[in-house]
């Protein structure tokens, strides 16, 4: 359908003039303000921002996982091309796992405690449809590309009898499970140690070049950025404020807010 | 003599156990832990989740009561105190909590938060108190038209600022501060422990900085200990610790921390938890600098 020359002039994602408001009895907070951000196929684009600067409400808008009294109320997502805000919530089910896929910051939360982990990989396989006999492949290969050893004993566990890098593991092998081509990744690491997550780190880096993943990193991380990101965007009460390839915004930041949480990392202020 | 001196300082506790449950396992979580907090002071205490430092930090003031060792504050054993004595020594030794959430109590104003500390100590009259609880306000930099206001109508930062002006509401000697940043925003971060550092100017404050942020540590501590699994595997001098490691399991931390440069090399080391020697002492390798290898 679309031609291989497409890829280099559509981006993968492109929000445009995306705008987040939560109604209140009697007033509106704005959470995103005409936001504009654009993925290419296999780049990685770090958001950054403390909180309540809007960049996990970005993107739970572009997976249109808002709750009310949250909502869109301007803008577009498109997603090669298509614009997920007009899609049916039926069509919406096909891209949400199959073409995005969000990683979660807290593990424990996000998996079902009752169930084991293979069998919670083999489903997000078998929802966007696949054999039986392959789903059970591709759990082990999964496993295995997310580096657990033993794949098919740990498959038996349940998320409690693993650690926490491990359940971030078996998270992010959900994510991949249907081959999306864009991953977001919403403080993937935040709650781990620093030792888990240099390898969640660099495993992820050597999933994207493997799967060709395009990833939005919602950070709010310098350390990670400069690990991970080819281009940072930068996040203030709702508003995009920078936006430039990494090197340039952590070696001459031009925007005063950028400078200031750059300054704010342990170690760079005053040495 | 140094302001604190823990020595041989030992904490386990079981896990598991019960009547069809399988055998209890101990787990050792502060294993044979000595290092002395000279006056004046950042000491930082730093290691990753279930090394032992919160428990640590606990155990000195004994709001976890150790299994063994001696927590020497001025040269006296406090492990010795009986309670009433024990109450006394902590207005000289407090601590600031890691959640500002959870350590203020929601239904007290800002005020009474800070005034408890000496209504328990019976200090001062009640005019004296609120003189003093202005005073403190000041100190940490919050506005005293903010007095009667509660908890949660505090920032995050705010409220750590109340937790602090709490813990210093009785001139204590010694701040033990767990993780007293980490629950909040980077920024943020950087307006608390500048007061803290300024803190430590204006009020000649020692600290016992309890953290998981090696970054931060590596900025604001003059002296480190790395801790694992319970046991201290490094200590020294924060500048000759960072710059040249001796333990492997410090050099696989030091190499886990994201650099802020995308071009600086990687070279990330492992350590692997079957590889650890519990029972390796700890020995000089240079002036003032400890490793258990």
């Amino acid at each position: 359908m679309s031609p291989a020359h497409e890829d280099t002039v559509t981006p993968l994602l492109d929000v445009q003039h995306l705008t987040v408001v939560f109604d209140r009895p009697g007033s509106t907070i704005t959470a995103v303000n005409d936001l504009n951000l654009t993925i290419s196929a296999g780049e990685t684009l770090g958001l950054v921002g403390e909180s309540g600067s809007g960049k996990s409400v970005t993107a739970l808008a572009v997976l249109r996982l808002l709750q009310p009294p949250g909502r869109v109320a301007a803008g577009r997502v498109l997603l090669e091309g298509r614009d997920l805000l007009r899609l049916s919530e039926r069509e919406m089910r096909s891209v949400r796992g199959g073409r995005i896929s969000l990683i979660f910051q807290e593990p424990m939360t996000a998996l079902n405690p009752t169930m084991r982990v293979g069998d919670q990989i083999r489903e997000a396989i078998l929802v966007h449809g696949g054999g039986r006999e392959e789903a059970s492949r591709r759990v082990i290969e999964l496993l295995d590309a997310v580096r657990i050893a033993d794949a098919s004993q740990r498959a038996r566990d349940y998320p409690h009898q693993l650690s926490g890098g491990m359940r971030q593991r078996v998270m992010i092998a959900i994510a991949l499970a249907c081959r999306p081509p864009l991953v977001i990744a919403d403080e993937p690491t935040t709650a781990l140690d620093v030792t888990i997550q240099a390898q969640i780190l660099e495993m992820l880096g050597e999933l994207k070049e493997r799967f060709n993943l395009a990833l939005l990193l919602i950070t709010h991380d310098f350390g990670v950025i400069a690990e991970m990101a080819d281009r940072v965007a930068v996040m203030l009460a709702g508003r995009l404020v920078e936006q430039a390839p990494v090197r340039q915004i952590l070696r001459s930041p031009s925007h005063d807010y950028t400078r200031r949480l750059l300054g704010a990392v342990p170690g760079t202020g005053r040495r | 003599m140094a302001l604190l001196d823990v020595r041989h300082l030992v904490k386990h506790f079981r896990r598991g156990g019960g009547l069809f449950a399988p055998p209890p396992t101990i787990v050792r979580a502060v294993d044979d832990v000595s290092f002395a907090v000279e006056e004046g002071d950042m000491f930082g205490l730093v290691g990753e989740s279930g090394s032992g430092k919160s428990t640590t930090g606990r155990c000195i003031l004994r709001l976890i009561e150790p299994d063994a060792g001696e927590v020497l504050f001025r040269g006296e054993d406090v492990r010795t105190y009986p309670g009433s004595r024990m109450r006394l020594a902590r207005r000289h030794m407090q601590i600031v909590f890691q959640d500002p959430y959870s350590s203020l109590n929601p239904r007290m104003r800002a005020r009474d938060i800070v005034e408890e500390p000496l209504i328990i100590h019976k200090l001062g009259t009640a005019a004296e108190r609120r003189a003093r609880v202005k005073e403190l306000f000041a100190v940490v930099g919050l506005d005293t038209a903010h007095l009667e206001r509660y908890p949660s109508e505090f920032s995050g930062g705010q409220r750590q600022r109340i937790g602090i002006a709490r813990a210093l509401a009785l001139n204590p000697a010694l701040l033990i501060a767990d993780e007293p940043v980490s629950a909040l925003d980077v920024s943020v971060q950087a307006q608390v422990i500048e007061l803290l550092l300024e803190l430590r100017e204006r009020l000649r404050l020692t600290y016992l900085f309890i953290a998981h942020d090696l970054r931060l540590v590596e900025h604001v501590c003059n002296r480190v200990a790395v801790m694992y699994l319970g046991k201290v595997v490094e200590m020294g001098e924060t500048r000759a610790l960072f710059r040249n490691p001796a333990h492997p399991y410090t050099r696989a931390l030091l190499s886990a921390v994201p650099r802020l440069d995308p071009d600086a090399p990687r070279t990330r080391v492992d350590f692997e938890a079957s590889s650890f020697q519990r029972e390796t002492p700890l020995r000089e390798v240079s002036t003032g600098h400890w490793a258990a290898v």
